[in-house]
Order: structure tokens, then sequence, then C-alpha cells
């Protein structure tokens, strides 16, 4: 879900610049478009393949450098079948090259667009490819901003089958309008949590402390409830690795001044083996660079780890995307 | 793990690395444990301390003695006990002088119980006497460039001049775990074994308390004398990632065996 996540978003955001403006009903031609977009260092958005209706003889625009007074074009040409330009960007202190090229005729058009720079203090380096072909028949133009909310509503649902916190609860969140619906089934979710079990699975992910947050709600009570579950259960395993308190109380009780074969032939074994198989000297744990805090044990599910918030990465994310394609 | 912080891990690793990749020694993270120590994960040596001093090995020298043995490979010869294996103290089976057994059984005995009186009985076999057997064992000790290694018993009695490193210690369990049958007997909970006569069975525990209470433990051998103190090299392996490790005279051996496990593992995951 966090993968995919993002390019949800971005995708969202870039339905609004789509159909273009035309007029309410005008009669268009159909067209298949897709798009892919990749991020040096690993972050890509998957390609995204949808049918919009383009005003009628519109089609040669497509792929034509995205001019606005932040760039400045600085070569255009023709090389053959394709058509290619370069534009210098500066808004504040971003700095960035476009290359990109285009070819195509009245049916079908691709491209590629390279953007190479500095943003946000940030080096910048990304493609975008796209390509277009006209289907065949006719379609009616409708408001773009009626077929943005439509297409926008969609992707909230969606989200809201995912779970895409951020779509509901980052500012200005575009399903903001649903974020009490939302927030109803991060209830219901963290109600299951009180399941030891279920807390296993989901408890320390941070989507699950982010959606939580987002939502106000008290993932921490969760956590509690499911200690005093695991506690009655006898779940030694889970006390040892999600409930210092009950734990610390349990080894002191049943592993400590023991030897290690009694103590680790006993039910209390995770709760020993958590608490007194430490090394003496540096704790371990911070040497072996885990993402457990300190006095966690290796091999058990670190509590809420701290990663970057996902809503922050988004954000910068999309931010970055909107700049370069102008949103 | 989204793809840019996946990108952002791998730089941390990379940073991490540096120092193994620059040549530079494992760091000394746990200096208290055991008077020598050394802690490898998947290959790579990660915590060491004092790990080039030669210290006395007591029973790890067994995997010495293991490995000549097997690599030898007549498991099934019969094996008359002599007198000398069967006068010998600390840990043993009671093995009888006269007393007939497969080298296979004998291996079982001294690699799982680290029962003196096997461990000697096969040393004898294999080279006629002691003294030999120590011969060929510093022989291979050479061929494995275990530099600060030198034998002068068969099973790890403390005598002068009988020492090992704890990096010696893993690159020569590193070659016994080469053998498939030192790998399969060092990560026996349990055996049994008998006289070639069936006369005599034995029913034999490990001693390496690790197997079965650390996840994924799967041996190798532990030891004690009163020079070398407590001792253990241990083998656990959880997915792909394998860890090696090796304590010298260190007084709580298997809650720091356990937890440099638990932690070298972490290490792994966290990379």
């Amino acid at each position: 879900m966090r993968t995919t996540l993002p390019f949800r978003l971005l995708c969202c955001v870039a339905l609004i610049g789509l159909p273009g403006a035309a007029a309410a009903q005008e009669v268009g031609e159909p067209w298949e478009t897709t798009m892919k977009m990749e991020m040096a260092g690993g972050m890509s958005m998957p390609e995204q393949t949808q049918r919009i209706c383009k005003p009628r003889g519109k089609a040669e625009e497509a792929g034509m450098p995205p001019m606005d007074n932040r760039c400045k074009l600085v070569e255009s040409k023709q090389v053959g079948s394709k058509h290619v330009f370069r534009m210098r960007c500066e808004e504040g202190t971003n700095r960035y090259t476009v290359d990109g090229e285009s070819q195509g005729n009245g049916d079908s058009y691709r491209g590629k667009m390279h953007m190479v720079g500095t943003m946000d203090g940030e080096n910048v380096d990304m493609v975008q490819t796209f390509s277009g072909k006209k289907l065949a028949g006719t379609c009616t133009i409708e408001d773009p901003m009626k077929q943005y909310k439509s297409m926008l509503a969609g992707e909230c649902r969606k989200a809201m089958d995912k779970m895409e916190y951020p779509m509901f609860t980052m500012d200005n969140a575009p399903c903001a309008d649903q974020k009490a619906e939302f927030c109803g089934k991060v209830a219901k979710k963290l109600q299951e949590l009180r399941d030891p079990a279920r807390y296993r699975e989901e408890g320390n992910r941070p989507e699950t402390a982010e959606m939580a947050k987002g939502c106000g709600q008290d993932l921490a009570a969760v956590k509690r409830e499911a200690c005093s579950r695991s506690m009655g259960a006898k779940d030694w395993s889970f006390v040892a690795s999600q409930c210092e308190e009950e734990g610390k109380a349990l080894a002191k009780q049943h592993c400590e001044g023991r030897d290690y074969t009694a103590a680790m032939s006993t039910p209390y074994a995770p709760i020993c083996s958590r608490y007194m198989a430490r090394p003496k000297g540096r704790d371990y744990t911070a040497a072996a660079a885990s993402p457990a805090p300190a006095g966690q044990t290796a091999g058990q599910t670190a509590p809420a780890a701290q990663p970057p918030s996902a809503t922050d990465t988004i954000k910068k994310g999309a931010d970055k995307l909107k700049k370069f394609l102008k949103f | 793990m989204q793809p840019h912080r996946r990108a952002a891990a791998r730089l941390l690793v990379a940073l991490l690395l540096l120092p193994w990749a620059s040549g530079r020694a494992a760091d000394d993270t746990f200096p208290t444990v055991a008077a020598a120590y050394a802690v490898e994960a998947d290959g790579a040596l990660l915590w060491a301390g004092n790990a080039a001093k030669s210290l006395p090995p007591a029973s790890l020298t067994k995997i010495m003695t293991a490995l000549l043995v097997i690599e030898r490979n007549q498991p099934d010869a019969v094996v008359r006990v002599s007198a000398a294996a069967a006068r010998e103290t600390g840990a043993r089976i009671g093995l009888r002088a006269g007393d007939t057994m497969k080298v296979r059984d004998l291996l079982t005995a001294a690699l799982l119980r680290s029962a003196n009186d096997a461990c000697r009985a096969l040393a004898d076999w294999y080279a006629g006497d002691e003294r030999r057997f120590a011969e060929a064992m510093n022989a291979r000790a050479r061929e494995l460039e275990l530099t600060s290694t030198r034998f002068v018993n068969a099973c790890g009695h403390d005598a002068p001049g009988h020492l090992a490193s704890a990096l010696d210690l893993l690159a020569l369990a590193r070659a016994a775990l080469r053998l498939p049958e030192f790998g399969r007997l060092v990560a026996l909970p349990s055996a049994h074994i008998a006289t070639t006569d069936g006369k005599r069975r034995f029913d034999l525990r490990t001693t390496n308390a690790l197997i079965g209470r650390l996840d994924g433990a799967a041996g190798v051998k532990s030891g004690y004398t009163g020079k070398a103190g407590k001792c253990i090299l241990a083998l656990a392996r959880r997915g792909p990632h394998e860890v090696l490790l090796v304590l010298l005279d260190a007084p709580d051996r298997w809650w720091d065996a356990h937890g440099l496990a638990e932690a070298a593992f972490a290490h792994l995951v966290a990379r």
C-alpha cells in the first residue's frame, strides 16, 4: 500500500490538468494516454493509462514544452520526425533543465522529458515518458471540473478501501471531506488490534501509528489492551516483544538469577531471552544498527520504528513532480 | 519500504560497511563478554575483541580432532578403546579399555558430550598415540593457516603451549562445517550410541545449551577447563542469514552467546 500511495496521490493531482480547457458538452476525440515517471534514486511512478476526451485536432499539442514564466525555451528544433527542445527553468533558488522530445501525428504521439537540477536544495533527476493514441469514435468533453470531481471520487473510493491515510488526513488532503468515514474505519481497525495476534501483525507498522495519529486516536491504549490480553493468555512471546513493563516484571520473577539452561527451558523463555541475553558492555542494540530502540531485543518486532513520515515523504515527492509538471 | 527510503537505507548500509571495505578491524563492541571473542555475520567479521590472542581453547580443540577423523572418511571403522583413552579425565561417557565402537559413534560422543575418552580413543586409532595425533593436528592447522594455534593434546586439556585464537577457531569451524557429517553431528540435540557388541548403550545429550533454546542454533561446540574458562563456538542460521561466534573464557557464555547471536541477526536484518 505504501508503495503505490504517492502515485495514487500524484495521479489524483495530475487529473486536474488532463482534460484541458474545453467548452462543456463539446464533441471530442477519445484518446488513450499513458504516462510513466521515474526519479533517480528509485522512486518511480508505474505507468498510468487512462482514457480521456480531447478536443478535436489538439493532439499535436501533446508533448509540447509546458511553458510558463518559470521556464525559458532555449532550444527547439525538428530532428527527423522528432521535435526536440530544451528549457531552462528558474524559480527562487530552484534551477533545472528540461530536455524533451516528442513525435506524433493526428492519431498518436509519444515522447519523453528529462529534468535535471536542484529543487528545494535537493538534486532532482527524473524522466517522464508519455504516449497517446486516438481511439475510434467520438466522445463528449465534459466540464473539466466535473470530470475531475468524478475521477477524484473514484480515487477516494480506492483510497478508502486501501486505507491510504494521507488522502484523508494530510493537510489539504484531497479526500478530506470523507475523513470522518475514514477515521471510523481506523477506529474499527484499532479495535481489532487489541487482539495480540492482530497487533503483532500490524501494530508496529509506521502507517498504523500515522493513521491513528491522523485520526486523533490512541494507539498506545490499544497496545496496553493487547498487553493485558496477552498476559491473561500467557502469550509470553508477545509480552516479551511488546510489553516492556510487564516483561521486566516477569523477567525479574522468572529469569533473574537462574542459569541459562533452566531459564530457557521454562515457558518464560521469550521473556528471559529478551531481558537476560544482553552481552555485557555497550548495549548491543545500539551496535546492531537495528531500527529497534535501545533495550529492544534483537529478533523481536520493533515497536513503532521511526522512518520519515509517509505523509511528509508523499507531499515532498508530489511537490517536486507538481513543480516539474506544472500541475 | 518505499523505493526512496530503500535507497536511503542502502546508502546507510554502504556507510556502515565502509569500515570493513577499508580493511579496518571489527569493532570491539562487547569488551567484557569474554577474554577473547569474535562474531561473524554472513561470513563477515562483525565484532571482535582480543580475537588474535592465543588462549587455551578447552574442548573447542575437538573440532580439529573431528575434522581430521571425518576427513579420513572411515565412519564405520571399529575402534578398540585404549587403556589411555579409558583413563581420560574430565567429561567422559565411561568407556572401558577394550570396548569397541564405530568411529561414527565415538565422534558423536566426542562432539555432543565432549567426551574425552571417546576423543582420545579416536586420536589413538588415527595416529597410534596422542603425540603423533597432535602433530597431525598441527600440520592441518598449518594448512588452514591457523597461525595463532598450536595443539599439544587431542581433546583440549590445559597444557603449556596448547593454545588457539578466536579468529583461528572460527576459521577451523568453517573448515569443519564444510564437512556435512560434522555439521550433522554438532547440530544434534541428543543421540544414542552403543558398543559394537551392543552390550553397552549410551544416551547422549548435547553440551551445547544453545541447541533448542536459541532460535536457529545449529551447533557447534562448548568447552571448559580451569585455565580456559567457559568457552563456546556457536553457529545459528535464520533464513538466508548465518552467524558464527566464538567466546573464550566467557563467564556468562550462554546468555552472552545468545545475546550476541540475536544482535548479529538484528544487524543483518537492519542492513
